[in-house]
């Protein structure tokens, strides 16, 4: 049976194979061999992930490990996808990172407890509500490092990173919008109000906010060199809205648990 | 080049100043008459405003409205807009989002938007599509959520088994309401997960194993290993006016050591517990919610009478009202003799959802299509 004892040989198994697929990647190495090892570790995490869904008998959405277990597949597949079209082998490292990151996380401090759904959560919105959510944090967390690496980098492809940053934001902020929609009408069915600006909305709009400001900015032929700036900034907001708000003073006031 | 960069910083100066000035006449107003009346944009004001707001779209030629959908407008404007979310986010218990400054801002954002839709829609092409969409979906919604928000009321109502009841309480000012809706009580109940034991040590009360943690779960004809015991539910009994309870068979090893019953106990039952041969207890927790649900009939005047059952995420939708499960006897838990019922007058449900509908079809596209379409 898989819980959450068997989760460190998953995950270690994980991370040797993608730790193989980005040293093949990096020497040139057989290409089909890499991809093979990428996507065997996607399987075994989620592998991993079904087996904990069946042992919990309901999807593992509620604590912040279980957020956490998701991003850290997400993360890697986004930056599979991304590495199978464009080609930034950085990309794909960098998201192998920030996946066993979350992994480490995960087993340092786990954070589980057995809880069953209580009546509130119990929605058909609860999975695409947040799922969209984490689906974004990943695409939106590879913009970030695009952001870091225009800001700081002395790359020649400035340009093409832009046009890399402009595609991701655009997705991220569609699912991050869907998201937040999603989660809108979930709380309309529950509370009776769509938005309550509660501490953690009032974050999440916030992130909305700055992704808007990088979007139109790209538009705008004065303020454009600004833009990247705003990739990073947005992305710090985004881990306040998912992680910092409990740590705030403002956190008692909020009814998302995580 | 050189002009169109000097008239893009006039513009961006301009853009800045006027939305200072926008901030600094909303916070005189803060400090001079207070909070931002809501109760003002009531309908049918709500509905003028909305609609003014949605004759910019037939402006498109105007040059104020050309102006007014530059794109360094609404950089300055989400800009004014970030700031003061941040520190709504920051500041515990402030009333930022609903100042002056932040519904004067809001209403500047309305106007660029319209404008934009306004001047695109002049030249529109297959490509704009969905920028359009996204544009209007998010236009919409602003003016649906955001004026439709003084039209809104919620009540609270405490419903005991029997009677009609009519009187409510205003949830923001606790005013008695006399509404032109009651609802009778026909049914609570609370639907529960299965219960869940805990071994403890009988001398010091620590656990032993603690069934939170190791999911030590009451499910009928199941075997629950318990370190060298174990338990099989042969039954479990949840109703009115008795505690939970689980009838069970004791086993060590393959060996039974009989029969038993044990349960959570309740407001007028103690708990049963069953203690092991080694002095070791097995107790019975109190089982937790899965869902809170109460039948109702509803009456209103010159309509037709309903029935039907609310529960936590399930509300009852009855025209512009919305009734929802909020409370109950919490000492009585399932044995409760009334039930609290939220209701929501909201007018422009229908209108939000319509637009929240638009916008998750900009979202798809924007997911799909990526920066060509945005």
């Amino acid at each position: 049976m898989v819980d959450w004892s068997s989760f460190v040989y998953f995950a270690t198994t994980t991370v040797i194979l993608w730790i193989v697929a980005i040293v093949l990647i990096y020497l040139n190495k057989s290409k089909v061999l890499s991809m093979l090892f990428i996507i065997c570790g996607l399987l075994l995490f989620s592998a991993f992930i079904i087996g904990l869904w069946l042992w919990l008998g309901h999807p593992p959405f509620r604590t912040m490990g279980e957020t956490r277990l998701w991003y850290s597949l997400f993360i890697m597949v986004t930056g599979f996808v991304i590495y199978l079209k464009w080609k930034y082998k950085w990309l794909v490292a960098y998201s192998a990172v920030v996946s066993t990151v979350f992994m480490i996380i995960n087993i340092a401090k786990p954070e589980l407890h057995f809880t069953n759904l209580m009546p509130a959560l119990r929605s058909s919105w609860f999975i695409p509500h947040v799922s969209s959510y984490i689906l974004s944090y990943s695409v939106l967390g590879a913009a970030f490092i695009c952001g870091l690496m225009i800001v700081f980098g002395k790359r020649e492809d400035k340009k093409e990173l832009y046009q890399l940053s402009d595609n991701l934001v655009a997705i991220g902020f569609g699912l991050l919008l869907a998201g937040m929609l999603m989660g809108a009408l979930w709380a309309k069915e529950a509370w009776g109000d769509f938005w309550t600006w509660d501490p953690k909305e009032t974050w999440a709009f916030t992130t909305i906010v700055f992704y808007l400001i990088y979007i139109h900015l790209r538009r705008s032929p004065k303020l454009q060199n600004l833009s990247a700036l705003f990739l990073i900034v947005s992305f710090i907001l985004l881990l306040i809205t998912w992680l910092g708000v409990s740590y705030l003073p403002i956190a008692e006031y909020s009814m998302h648990s995580y | 080049m050189a002009e169109t960069s000097s008239r893009e910083t006039t513009d961006l100066k301009i853009f800045i100043i006027f939305v200072s000035a926008t901030l600094f006449s909303g916070l005189l107003l803060e400090l001079s008459i207070g909070t931002f009346p809501f109760d003002m944009l009531k309908f049918p004001i709500s509905l003028m405003l909305g609609i003014v707001i949605l004759l910019l779209l037939f402006c498109g030629k105007s040059k104020l409205v050309s102006s007014l959908s530059r794109v360094n407008f609404t950089v300055v404007l989400l800009s004014a807009v970030g700031i003061l979310t941040i520190a709504a986010g920051l500041i515990p218990n402030n009333r930022i989002v609903a100042s002056w400054p932040f519904v004067l801002v809001y209403f500047l954002v309305l106007i660029n938007l319209s404008s934009i839709i306004a001047v695109r829609i002049r030249k529109f092409k297959r490509g704009d599509l969905s920028f359009m969409i996204v544009h209007v979906g998010i236009l919409l919604l602003l003016i649906t959520m955001g004026l439709g928000f003084a039209d809104k009321e919620k009540y609270l109502m405490r419903v005991f088994y029997g009677d009609p009841e009519w009187r409510a309480e205003e949830k923001l000012s606790g005013k008695a309401a006399e509404l032109d809706i009651a609802i009778t009580l026909s049914d609570f109940r609370i639907e529960e997960y299965p219960p869940v034991v805990h071994v403890i040590d009988k001398n010091t009360g620590d656990f032993l194993i603690s069934g939170i943690e190791n999911r030590c779960e009451l499910i009928p004809g199941e075997r629950l290993e318990l370190g060298e015991y174990s338990v099989v539910p042969d039954s479990i009994v949840s109703r009115k006016l008795i505690s939970t309870k689980a009838y069970i068979t004791i086993f060590k090893g393959d060996k039974s050591l009989g029969k038993s019953v044990i349960s959570c106990g309740n407001y007028f039952e103690s708990p049963k517990t069953y203690t092991f041969m080694d002095s070791t207890v097995l107790v019975m927790d109190m089982p937790q919610a899965k869902s809170y649900i109460s039948d109702i009939i509803v009456y209103r005047k010159d309509k037709e009478t309903i029935k039907g059952s609310t529960s936590v995420n399930k509300p009852l939708s009855i025209g512009f009202w919305t009734i929802y499960q909020s409370g109950y006897d919490e000492v009585k838990g399932k044995d409760s003799d009334y039930s609290v019922f939220e209701l929501v007058y909201d007018p422009w449900k229908s209108a939000v959802i319509g637009s929240v509908l638009i916008l998750f079809l900009g979202c798809f596209m924007l997911i799909v299509g990526g920066r060509k379409n945005g």
